[in-house]
C-alpha cells in the first residue's frame, strides 16, 4: 500500500511524500517573493553540485551503454562544445566591462524599503533594485546612458498626424541614428517600445544600470 | 515577471530533486559508478567530494567578482551533464 511503502528499507515513501511537498511550497513562496535572487544563489551555491549529482546518477545507471570508444568519443565531442562556450579571456585579454553580483545582492534584500509582490499581494524584502525586479512590467528597458545617436527618435505625444508620427523628424541632420539592439527603427511616440531580448543582450544593454526587466532576463538567461 | 516566477519555480524544484531525492534513491548507481571509477584508478570517495566542494567554492568566488564571467564557465562546466543527460 502507497503510504507504507519502503524506499531501500529504510524510510517510508510517506516521508519523502512530505518532504518534497514541503519544499514545493517553499520554493513557491520563494519563486514568488524573491525570483531573482533565488535564481541567482541557487545557481552559485547548488549549480556546480546538482551538475555532479546528475552526472554521478546517469553514469552509474547507464554505464553500460558508454563503452570504451563511445565515452571517449562523446567526451570529446562535449569537450569540444565546451571549449566553444569558454570564456573570452582563455584566447585574449579579460573583458574590461566586469559585472559584480553586488546589485542582485542589494536587490536581494540588503538595501532598505520594501515593495509589493503582485502575484500574491504581499510584501517583498528590498531596495530601489528589489522593487525594480518586482514591478518589471512598468520599467522601460531604455539606454538612457548611451550615447545621443544610440537613442531613439522620440516624439511627444500627439504631435503631427499619425503619419507623422510614425515618420523620422526631419529636423535631425545628417544620417539615420543607428539604433542599438533590441529597439525598432520607428518607436510609437512619447514612449520606447521594448523588444524581445535575448539575456546577454538584456545584460550588455543595461550592465550595472540595470533596472528591472533587464536584470530578470539576464538572470533567467541561466541554466 | 511571471516567466521568472516560474522558471524560478521549476528549476528550484529540479535542483531539490537531483540535490536531495535522487542522491538517496540512487544509492545504488552511485556505488557503481564508484566501482567504475576504482577500476580506472581515478579520483573517487572522499577525494572526489573534496575536489567538487573545491570546485563549487572556486565557482562561487568567480561568480561573486564577476557575474557574467561565472555564468560563461558554469555554462561551459555544465554541458557535460546537459549532453550527456
Amino acid at each position: 500500500m502507497w503510504p507504507y511503502v519502503v524506499v531501500e528499507g529504510e524510510r517510508p515513501v510517506v516521508l519523502y511524500s512530505l518532504a518534497f511537498a514541503a519544499a514545493a511550497c517553499l520554493a513557491l513562496l520563494l519563486a514568488l517573493s524573491l525570483p531573482l535572487a533565488t535564481t541567482v544563489f541557487r545557481l552559485i551555491l547548488f549549480g556546480l553540485l546538482h551538475n555532479f549529482f546528475e552526472l554521478r546518477y546517469v553514469l552509474g545507471r547507464f554505464g553500460a551503454l558508454l563503452e570504451r570508444p563511445r565515452l571517449e568519443a562523446l567526451l570529446a565531442a562535449i569537450t569540444g562544445i565546451a571549449a566553444i562556450r569558454r570564456p573570452r579571456w582563455v584566447s585574449g585579454p579579460p573583458p574590461r566591462d566586469r559585472r559584480s553580483l553586488w546589485p542582485v545582492g542589494a536587490g536581494a534584500g540588503l538595501g532598505a524599503g520594501s515593495t509589493t509582490t503582485p502575484a500574491l499581494g504581499m510584501p517583498a524584502r528590498g531596495g530601489g533594485r528589489c522593487r525594480a525586479l518586482a514591478r518589471s512590467d512598468h520599467v522601460p528597458l531604455r539606454r538612457a546612458h548611451a550615447p545621443p545617436q544610440h537613442r531613439p527618435a522620440v516624439l511627444p505625444v500627439g504631435m503631427g498626424s499619425g503619419r507623422q508620427q510614425r515618420r523620422r523628424p526631419r529636423s535631425i541632420p545628417g544620417p539615420a541614428p543607428r539604433l542599438g539592439r533590441g529597439y525598432s527603427s520607428v518607436d510609437p511616440p512619447g514612449r520606447v517600445r521594448r523588444t524581445a531580448h535575448t539575456g546577454s543582450d538584456a545584460g550588455r544593454a543595461t550592465g550595472r544600470r540595470c533596472r528591472g526587466g533587464g536584470c530578470a532576463v539576464y538572470a533567467a538567461s541561466l541554466g | 515577471m511571471r516567466f521568472l516566477t516560474v522558471f524560478t519555480f521549476l528549476q528550484t524544484m529540479h535542483y531539490v530533486v537531483w540535490c536531495y531525492f535522487i542522491p538517496r534513491a540512487g544509492r545504488r548507481e552511485a556505488a557503481r559508478l564508484e566501482e567504475a571509477l576504482a577500476d580506472a584508478g581515478l579520483v573517487r570517495g572522499g577525494r572526489l567530494a573534496l575536489l567538487v566542494g573545491f570546485g563549487v567554492v572556486a565557482l562561487a568566488a568567480v561568480f561573486w567578482s564577476d557575474y557574467k564571467l561565472g555564468r560563461t564557465v558554469y555554462g561551459a562546466l555544465a554541458s557535460y551533464h546537459a549532453y550527456l543527460e
